[in-house]
Order: structure tokens, then sequence, then C-alpha cells
């Protein structure tokens, strides 16, 4: 069963406990994803395919007795079907997922920037997004990182980061 | 050993005070910063390792890797965050303590656990490194199988209050921890086409996704990391929570005392680990405590069991390189390779040879602990203080530089995306009610069941009784029983009273 308040380490608040949909995100991805190892295995030695064949049967007991157990809160009508512990407003949608979408961009574009002309581009534009206020903070957050993940990854520990335009500037410098 | 020659030891080691000062610092930091570990970074300064005298790039690493132990704990407490497997099991109840205004408390009893864990199990090596190498004569595939099989049990410990998601989170970790290669015919499995996850699913990117990404997608609701009231309490905070810290941990020294040995146990068996031992030190610190139900509300022993166990394995993964020229992790892996480079005879000739460069090991790990109390632990205040910064500052930062951290072992684009993948996934759990820890601890322990289970049963033609054979293995499974059972029978006296 679900609850929409609760802790980052899943502790519970019993207030909630009505909400069920939403927990079972997780055990069908699992079985998805179960079932696609049975697949990848299904030409393999028995040996080979013991142990995913063990740990997939086990999986399948634990989602049917989380089934079951949602099944009765729902039938003694202790509990109702909904998926709203995912429901967010539009604000925290768009601040969350942009954010996200911004770090997907960071990851395609580090080959091509660099690591620092990135992670500067990315914390500008996250920081932007979430509305960090005035504008001459977010840049100075945003150099002030940056300059310290160079100093500290390439200059200091040499880490095999990506170089771009600025690594190559500042290489040609010092 | 003579007094004379331990004397001898630790004043060479001492003449180092300031390459110590120098690496303690740098593991630190580096520790604190997931993907950075210390074997990258000895990795990374390997020009410099190689160039200096041996008891010099010794005295260096040594120190670098005890402080990166101890480095890792503090994003684990302050934002929820291991900066390693071995700093997971902190995070249960080290985070809860930061948001109840506790950061500088928890901080200081995560580095108290460390200096005080790390120093005696030191000590403890320096003495008994004979008997402790053993260990690993004695520990085959089937005890292996027992010992992991007790980092599974910590699943249901950790999700005490919703034991069947745990479990479900537990096994699909161990499922994901599956992909990869097979043990026997190298088949890959699951691996989506990817050539990247041919070798299993890479580690620090599930765990920066599973921790970091998540951990800053779900900050964005609130403003601050904190409640009102931990506001509040951070707010006025000075140095007498640091005092106050000093004070809960030196109350507790006999249990940092005896889950630090834990730590040293497994560190000295090859392969196993700071991950296992940390947990497993949680996990037998809530079986013995008098207060279980307080774990993972934010409990003092909750981050001192793991954190001095993190630090025991530092002290015992060095044995099995020392005595056997066996590596007991990655990062003695590393340090292998710098010693064969300088010639240095590993195994029983290096304590004939060379029993001060053999012994200054440890002797370096107890002046590195005592340097890190007196520069760390002022430290605590002022570190604490991050938890105080917005979530829209905190959040962009904590992605951008763990989505590096998780490009930097391997220096694949690849690895980004699997964190970004965890990520959502995380956020998932999180928002449902699934643990990420018991997610995570399946993802660590399934390659090394998956291969010391398989071992096994090949070793014996097929015979699954062999699992049953060894009268240290049944003894494991006796102990595996009991941790299982004695805290259902003191939950069922609870109830009766």
């Amino acid at each position: 069963m679900s609850e929409h308040n609760k802790d980052d380490d899943g502790d519970t608040d019993d207030r909630a406990r009505t909400r069920i949909g939403a927990d079972l995100i997780i055990p069908v991805a699992g079985l998805a994803f179960a079932g696609y190892y049975l697949w990848s295995i299904a030409g393999l030695p028995g040996m080979a395919q013991f142990s995913g064949r063990f740990l997939v049967a086990v999986l399948v007991v634990l989602v049917v007795l989380l089934a079951l157990r949602m099944g009765t809160a729902l039938a003694r009508g202790e509990a109702e079907f909904s998926f709203a512990d995912l429901a967010e407003t539009r604000k925290t949608a768009l601040m969350r997922w942009g954010v996200f979408a911004l770090a997907i961009g960071f990851a395609l574009g580090i080959p091509y920037l660099g690591f620092t002309l990135s992670i500067f581009v990315f914390l500008l534009l996250s920081m932007l997004l979430l509305q960090v206020r005035p504008i001459s903070r977010i840049f100075i957050i945003a150099f002030c990182a940056a300059a310290v993940g160079y100093l500290l990854f390439i200059v200091a520990l040499g880490a095999r980061l990506p170089r771009g335009p600025v690594e190559t500037f500042l290489a040609g410098i010092f | 050993m003579s007094l004379e020659l331990l004397i001898d030891i630790f004043l060479g080691a001492a003449s180092y005070w300031w390459l110590i000062l120098i690496a303690t610092t740098l593991g630190i930091i580096i520790g604190a910063i997931p993907g950075f570990g210390a074997q990258n970074t000895i990795i990374m300064l390997l020009p410099f390792t190689l160039a200096v005298q041996v008891d010099m790039a010794l005295t260096f690493m040594v120190a670098l890797y005890v402080a990166s132990h101890m480095g890792s704990g503090i994003p684990a407490i302050l934002l929820n965050i291991p900066g390693t497997g071995g700093a997971a099991a902190t995070t249960i109840d080290g985070y809860p303590m930061a948001k109840k205004g506790m950061a500088q408390q928890a901080l200081v009893l995560t580095f108290v656990a460390s200096t005080l864990g790390g120093f005696f199990t030191a000590f403890i090596a320096i003495f008994a490194i004979g008997y402790l190498a053993r260990i690993a004569f004695f520990l085959h595939s089937v005890e292996m199988v027992v010992i992991m099989l007790f980092g599974i049990t910590l699943i249901a410990v950790i999700a005490a209050k919703d034991p069947l998601k745990g479990l479900i989170s537990g096994i699909i970790g161990l499922l994901i921890g599956a992909i990869g290669a097979d043990h026997i015919y190298s088949a890959p499995r699951a691996t989506f086409g990817f050539l990247e996850l041919y070798e299993g699913m890479p580690i620090i990117p599930a765990l920066i996704g599973l921790f970091a990404i998540s951990e800053a997608l779900v900050m964005l609701e609130k403003r601050s990391m904190l409640t009102a009231e931990g506001r509040e309490r951070m707010l006025r905070a000075g140095w007498r929570e640091t005092l106050e810290g000093i004070q809960m941990a030196l109350k507790r020294w006999t249990h940092i005392l005896w889950t630090s040995l834990i730590g040293l146990v497994v560190g000295a068996v090859p392969g196993a680990g700071a991950s296992i031992g940390s947990f497993v030190a949680y996990q037998q610190s809530r079986l013995y405590s008098k207060t279980p139900e307080a774990y993972g509300t934010g409990h003092p022993e909750g981050v001192l069991a793991p954190e001095a166990a993190n630090n025991g394995v530092a002290s015992g993964s060095l044995i099995p390189l020392l005595v056997l020229a066996v590596p007991g992790g990655t990062t003695a892996a590393v340090m292998l390779v710098v010693l064969s480079y300088h010639g240095v005879p590993l195994g029983p000739r290096l304590f004939v040879e060379d029993p001060g460069l053999a012994y200054g090991v440890f002797a370096t790990m107890v002046l590195s602990y005592l340097i890190m109390m007196v520069t760390i632990l002022p430290m605590s205040k002022y570190l604490s203080r991050v938890t105080l910064v917005g979530t829209t500052i905190l959040a962009p930062i904590i992605i951008g530089f763990t989505l590096v951290g998780a490009f930097s072992p391997r220096a694949y684009i690849f690895d980004m995306g699997v964190a970004l993948t965890f990520g959502v996934l995380g956020y998932l759990m999180r928002k449902t009610g699934y643990h990420v820890v018991a997610m995570l601890i399946g993802i660590i322990l399934g390659p090394l069941l998956e291969a010391n289970f398989m071992r096994a049963l090949r070793l014996s033609g097929g015979d699954s009784m062999v699992f049953f054979s060894s009268t240290i293995g049944n003894v494991l499974w006796l102990m595996l029983l009991a941790s299982i059972l004695l805290p259902l029978y003191s939950s069922w006296r609870r109830n009766r009273a």
C-alpha cells in the first residue's frame, strides 16, 4: 500500500495509507525486466540459467503477495486505486523535469563543450529555471562551481574528463 | 615484535606527517565526491607514487585511502548521498539526523567513529596480522555465500516498516546485479545490447542515480531540506553541538570498538569490501540494541556502527595485500601495482625482509587517524551549514557534479545515462515507498553472491548439499538463522509485554 507523505527512505505516514496504484509501478517494471532477463538467458546451459530463474521466481512470489495484500485492502474498502502519489503541481513538474532534461543535455553536450563550460552552462540554466534570483547570484555560483571543478578535477587530480574550448584555452595560457 | 622496532616504525611514519596531512585532506575531499574513489585518485596520481621512494608512496596511498573512507560519510549525512558504497548504510540514520537540524552532531559521530574505529583496528592489525591473514584460508565459496546472505538479510532489517516492498526492491537489485556476462560461459545476459554492460551493471553510476539524482529530484519539492524545527536548530548551532556530538560518541565507545572489529574481519576477506562490512555492522548493531525501533529515524548508534566498520574495513583490506599479496579491494589492487613496480616483495617475505615497511602501513594509518581527528572535527560546524543552502541551488550542483562522478571511473558517457536512468527509478521508488538502499545492497551483492554460489556448485558437481558441508559454513548458517529469528523473538516478547 502506498502513502503520499513519506520521508526519503520510504518511512510511511499512517494517515495516508489509502492509495494504491503508484505502488505497482516498481513491481510491474521489475516483472517486465525479469521477463526480458529470462528471454536473454533462454539459450544458455542450465547452470548459467539457475540463479536468474531462481531470482525471477522469488520476485514473482513477492509481487503476487503484494498484489494479494492490495486486493484485500481494496476489497475491504481500506484503500483506493489511485496514482495521486505521483501527482505534482505544474510548476513543480516543470522545475523537476526541466532540470532533468537539462541534465540529459549536459550529458550529451559534455563531449563537445568539455567539462568546465558544460557544467557552467548546466548550472546557469538550471538555476534560471528554478528561479534563483538575482541573476548575478546565479552567474557567481555557476562560475565559482565550474572554476572549483576545473581546479580540483582537471588541474589537481588530472581526471580523465572531456576537454573542450575552455580547457584548451587555459592549457595554452598556463 | 620488539618495543624498539615498534617505536622506530612509528617515528618513521611520523617523519612524513606533512605528507599525511596533504593526503588525508585530499582523501577526505575525494571521498566526499561520489565517483571519485581512492582507487581512481591513486591511479590519477601514479606518476607521483611511482616517482618517489617506496615508503613515501606507501604513506601517501595509505593516508589517502583511509581518509577517503572517512570522507564518504560526509555527503551521506548532509545530502543523503554516500560518497562510496561503504557509506550507504550511514544514510539510513545520518540523513534523518541532518533533517532534524542535527547535521553537526551526526558529522561529529561519523568523525569520532571513523577515527576511533580506524585507530583501534589499525592497532589490532599490527599485533594480529598473522592471525587475521589466515581468515582468508578458511573462507571458501560456501562460507562466502553465507556471508553474502547475511548481507541480503539486511534488506529485511532496513525495510522493517514494509518488508515486502523492501524484499521486492532487493530482489530487483539482485537481478540488476546479475546483468552482464555470466560467470561460467561469459554469455551476455540482459545487457539491452549495450557493450558497456557486458562487465555488469556499473555500481558507481547506479549508486549516484539511486541516491544523488533521485534525492535532488525529490528535494525540489521544498525550498529547504530541513524541517522548520531543524532549520531553527541549525541557525542556533555553535561549538556546543560539536561537543554534544563528541559526548554522544564517547558514551558509546564500546559500540564503536565492536562494530569496527566487524569491519576489520570483513575487510580481511578478499573481495568482501566496505559495502558489506558497514551493512553487516549496522544490522548487528540493530540486532543487539535495546532500542531497535529507533534505527532509521536518526539514531546515533545507526551512524556510529557503519562508520566504525567502514574504517575497520580500511585496516582489514590491506592485510591480505601485505601478507598474501592478494588485494582485498580495488584500491588495494592499485597499491599492489605501485608496490610491485617498486620491487617490494609482498607476502610473508615482506615481514622478514622489511618489517618496517610492512608494519609501517598500520603505523601510518594510526597517525592518519590522529591527524584527521584534529583537522576534521572543528570542520563539522562549517560543513553542517550545507544543509542551510536552498534546494534550488543545491539540486543542480548535486546533479552536475555527481554526473561527472558517474563518468569518472570508466570515462563512458554511457555511465552518465545509467545514472540518469537510475535517478528516475530511485525517484519513483522514493515516491512509492520502496527502498533505494535495499536495491543498492542487491546490486552490490548480486554479482558476488552469484560468483561464489556458482563456484561452489561447480566444485561440488552440482550437489546443493555442498552449502552445508563445512563446519565454519554451518556455524555461519546458525548465526544467520539467529539473526533472522532473534529480532522476531524480541518483537514477540515486546508485544506480549
